[in-house]
């Protein structure tokens, strides 16, 4: 199947969950076996060891045991939301049953749907969105087209004639802190004394 | 030249100059404005935010078109401007209400920039449990309206407190792993699933700069 005939959706948070205190999602788990049949042997050895315990540690989630004779075991969950899901146990063992009621606890009762981003928030930008003119004088806007001044070429290096001059300067300044034997007035005089 | 061909100059023009800006910038935080506290490093500030309420140095010395990387450079040559910067972003961090902030943190080998309230969809195998309060310690950035500190790498523990609590820990959809090659009679159809946890942030705190 493509992933675009999928049907997706974004994260979400039910009920503000966590914002002030966080609840667990999970209202009511319903197991259903068969007390004889080998398929059910493992919700028979996860009733008799760890159920008590699932009990014990979730207060706010209430278990139901239905015995149905010869029937297929499974585990029904039902959310705060109202969202219920049906889930096959049968051929369990005791280990993998305790595994998929800890996936079910720690669900929110969102359906499970392909994400489309990985991150929600409700507020995208706090300094704002940028822009090229982000930092720019504003009296740029004021410009007629056409404009010579921004028209103008921008070198990324400098160009020859600036390199020449800078090394004039430079050669200028070790002269007159070495102290002046030859009075220096163009660059031309520069290169010719190198 | 057409007009659309003008205005195309000037945003290159701009993105130019932005990239002029950034360097500068960067020259500015490693030149000075960095801050310690006694034994840690805490972070440096970044001034651009600070750039649009200098006047327009530029503008004076001949050019029309101001850029920031020149009030950079000019401000650099000023006395005190770093200290000037450094105490308005302090003056900031000691008001009382410092308004929305948001972080850039690091978890799971991954970056994310995330405010208060955000939902943030972390995959693979993650070890908090459903339920648990936990704190984000590699926070590389925070900002605010008016400031941002940069870690270098990472913020100091002292300094920026990020909260979350564990929303979800679930599973992804059936992810399709189909593999064929022709002429080879090999097919492969495999599906596949994620363990997903859902962070909720709860706060982004910022302490005060104790000493510079």
């Amino acid at each position: 199947m493509s992933k675009k005939s999928m049907p997706s959706t974004f994260v979400k948070n039910v009920l503000q969950n966590g914002i002030g205190r966080y609840v667990c999602q999970l209202q009511r788990v319903k197991l259903t076996f068969c007390k004889t049949a080998g398929t059910s042997r493992g919700v028979r050895d996860f009733v008799e060891n760890h159920l008590l315990d699932f009990t014990n540690n979730n207060p706010g989630v209430v278990v139901y045991l239905q015995p149905k004779r010869r029937q297929p075991a499974y585990l029904y969950a039902e959310y705060l939301n109202g969202y219920k899901e049906k889930f096959c146990i049968d051929n369990m063992n005791k280990d993998q049953i305790c595994k998929w009621i800890e996936t079910y606890r720690s669900r929110s009762g969102v359906p499970i749907m392909r994400m489309r981003k990985q991150w929600h928030t409700d507020v995208p930008t706090v300094q704002g969105v940028w822009h090229p003119f982000m930092f720019k004088d504003p009296q740029i806007n004021r410009k007629t087209f056409p404009n010579e001044e921004l028209s103008r070429f921008l070198p990324s290096e400098p160009s020859a004639t600036e390199q020449v001059l800078k090394i004039f300067e430079e050669q200028k300044k070790e002269i007159t802190s070495q102290g002046p034997t030859k009075e220096l007035h163009s660059k031309d005089d520069v290169l010719q004394s190198k | 030249m057409s007009s659309g061909q003008q205005l195309a100059r000037i945003f290159q023009r701009s993105f130019t100059l932005l990239s002029q800006n950034l360097t500068n910038v960067n020259k500015g935080i490693t030149c000075g404005c960095r801050v310690t506290s006694k034994k840690y490093q805490n972070g440096t500030f970044s001034v651009n935010r600070f750039l649009h309420t200098s006047t327009n140095l530029a503008q004076k010395n001949g050019h029309n078109l101001s850029s920031a990387s020149d009030v950079q450079l000019q401000k650099d040559n000023e006395p005190n401007s770093k200290d000037l910067v450094i105490s308005k972003v302090n003056d900031t961090l000691h008001r009382e209400d410092l308004g929305r902030l948001f972080a850039v943190i690091h978890v799971q080998g991954k970056q994310r920039k995330v405010t208060a309230e955000d939902l943030v969809v972390l995959r693979g195998h993650f070890y908090p449990s459903v339920g648990d309060k936990i704190r984000l310690e590699k926070v590389l950035l925070v900002g605010g309206k008016d400031f941002t500190l940069v870690g270098r790498p990472i913020l100091s523990r002292k300094q920026v407190k990020v909260e979350a609590t564990v929303l979800e820990k679930t599973l992804s959809h059936f992810i399709v792993q189909f593999d064929y090659r022709p002429r080879r009679k090999h097919k492969r159809f495999n599906l596949r699933r994620e363990n997903y946890t859902v962070l909720l942030i709860n706060s982004i705190e910022v302490n005060p700069v104790l000493e510079m």
